[in-house]
Formats: C-alpha cells, sequence, structure tokens
C-alpha cells in the first residue's frame, strides 16, 4: 500500500482473491479498461462461432415459421411518408361504389375542425402568482 | 406473405440487371429469405461466407468512423454487397460487372420488406 505521493504499485494478490488490499469501491481505471477493450481491434483474437448443423435447421424451421405468421394486415400506425409494402383489399368495387358521406357532414366537419383551431389558438397562460417563492426564511 | 414477400424479392432481384441472388439472413448466416438464380455462386450463399460480414463489420465500426453500414467486397468474376440492419443482414450477390451504385441502391428498395421481418430475428 503507498501513501498519496508513491511511486509504488499497489501489491495485489497472485490469484486476484478478494483480499483485505482490495479495492471497495468501482475501480474508474476499470471502466475505462472495459471501454478501450471492447474498442480494440484484435484480428487474431476474432471468435468464428461456426454453427452445428442441428442448430442451423433448428433456426431454419423457427425463421420459416416466424415469416410465414406475419399478418396481412394494414398498418395504419405508419406516417404516410413512409413507404410500405402494398397490401391487398379485397372487394375493392364494393368500397369504391359505397355512398360517399353527405355534403352537409361534410360542411359540419370543416366548420367544427375550424372553430377548434380557432379555440386552440386563444389558449393562454393566466399569470397568477409568482413562480419562485421564498419559504422557510425568517 | 411469405410468398409475396419471395416474389417481390425475386422481382427486385429480376428488375436489377446482372444481379444474382439476395439473401436476408440473421448476424450467423441463417437465411429467413432467399431468391437466386442458378449462376449464383452456391458458397456465396452459404452461412459460413455471411457470417464474416458480422465479423467484419463489428471491427470496422470501431474505426472511430461511427457504425459500418454497407460493405463492398469486389472479387473477379462475381461482387458482394453487404447490408448492415442488425439483427439482419441483407446480402446481394451481383457479377463483377454490375452497376454498384445501383446496387447500394436496392437498400431503400428492401426497406419497406425488412421493416416486416422486424420480429423475425432475436434480437
Amino acid at each position: 500500500m503507498g501513501c498519496c505521493c508513491s511511486t509504488e504499485q499497489e501489491n495485489l494478490s497472485q490469484d486476484g482473491e478478494v483480499n483485505e488490499r482490495t479495492r471497495l469501491l468501482n475501480d474508474p481505471v476499470s471502466n475505462t479498461y472495459q471501454v478501450t477493450a471492447s474498442s480494440i481491434i484484435d484480428v487474431g483474437a476474432l471468435e468464428c462461432h461456426t454453427l452445428e448443423q442441428h442448430e442451423y435447421i433448428e433456426r431454419v424451421r423457427t425463421y420459416n415459421q416466424r415469416v410465414n405468421a406475419i399478418p396481412q394486415v394494414k398498418t395504419s400506425n405508419k406516417r404516410h411518408h413512409e413507404v410500405q409494402l402494398l397490401y391487398d383489399t379485397p372487394a375493392t368495387e364494393r368500397v369504391l361504389s359505397a355512398q360517399p358521406i353527405s355534403l352537409a357532414d361534410f360542411n359540419m366537419m370543416i366548420t367544427a375542425s375550424q372553430k377548434v383551431v380557432a379555440a386552440v389558438a386563444q389558449i393562454r397562460v393566466e399569470h397568477k402568482e409568482d413562480l419562485v417563492v421564498p419559504f422557510g426564511i425568517p | 406473405m411469405a410468398e409475396e414477400m419471395r416474389r417481390n424479392l425475386m422481382e427486385l432481384m429480376k428488375s436489377t440487371d446482372d444481379v444474382l441472388g439476395i439473401i436476408v439472413t440473421d448476424r450467423d448466416g441463417v437465411p429467413i429469405l432467399k431468391v437466386a438464380e442458378e449462376e449464383a455462386p452456391e458458397l456465396g450463399l452459404r452461412p459460413t461466407f455471411i457470417s464474416t460480414f458480422n465479423i467484419a463489420t463489428d471491427q470496422a465500426g470501431k474505426l472511430g468512423m461511427g457504425r459500418n453500414s454497407r460493405m463492398v467486397c469486389v472479387y473477379g468474376r462475381y461482387q458482394v454487397v453487404h447490408f448492415n440492419h442488425l439483427p439482419m443482414v441483407v446480402t446481394v450477390i451481383a457479377s463483377s460487372v454490375a452497376n454498384t451504385g445501383q446496387l447500394l441502391a436496392l437498400d431503400s428498395q428492401m426497406a419497406p420488406l425488412l421493416a416486416s421481418l422486424t420480429n423475425v430475428v432475436d434480437v
């Protein structure tokens, strides 16, 4: 164990076991070491994980099942500018030949939405009290 | 839906000149969707070849320029373009005379297809 000005290295146990000299708190140097270790490019130590045959077959089967299970559902949660796959709409003639909404309903929607926009534009914050209130000061 | 996806990928492959195969895999090269011409090199479609991209893209991301997104490998008779959409990897195999820029543009054309496959691979 060295003093603040000591240049000697700390003597850790040979096996790396916890002893009376082990640091209690996390070593900030070890965090730096971990970051460095993940950033280092060590071509010689690269893992070459070759798949077992049964694992390969199992994964292929799992992926096929999942791909076949993807539903043909219209994703209305996507934004309009995002490109989507085309989905088939069955019986399009029924959709296109349906009665359109009446002119009165359409005008009502336009009027109502204009009123909503005007009302939102008039939202104001009323200043009632001071924001910073001193308290506990004798 | 799977059949339509394969058909979509097949049309994409056939509509792009000199493309011999498009394969969507996980990081270990296990295929999710695959379309290939007969002339496509069989070795290039195997997991042992495609999984090397996973290692290469990890290391390439440590060069101080951010995450590696695409990799182009040109060989004598073929060229291979990898797109990093981890946990998925898209590999496009084409002949060496194919237009590389056009191959790179396939990324945006496949975006909706890949978005549909988001939940297929475990992260």
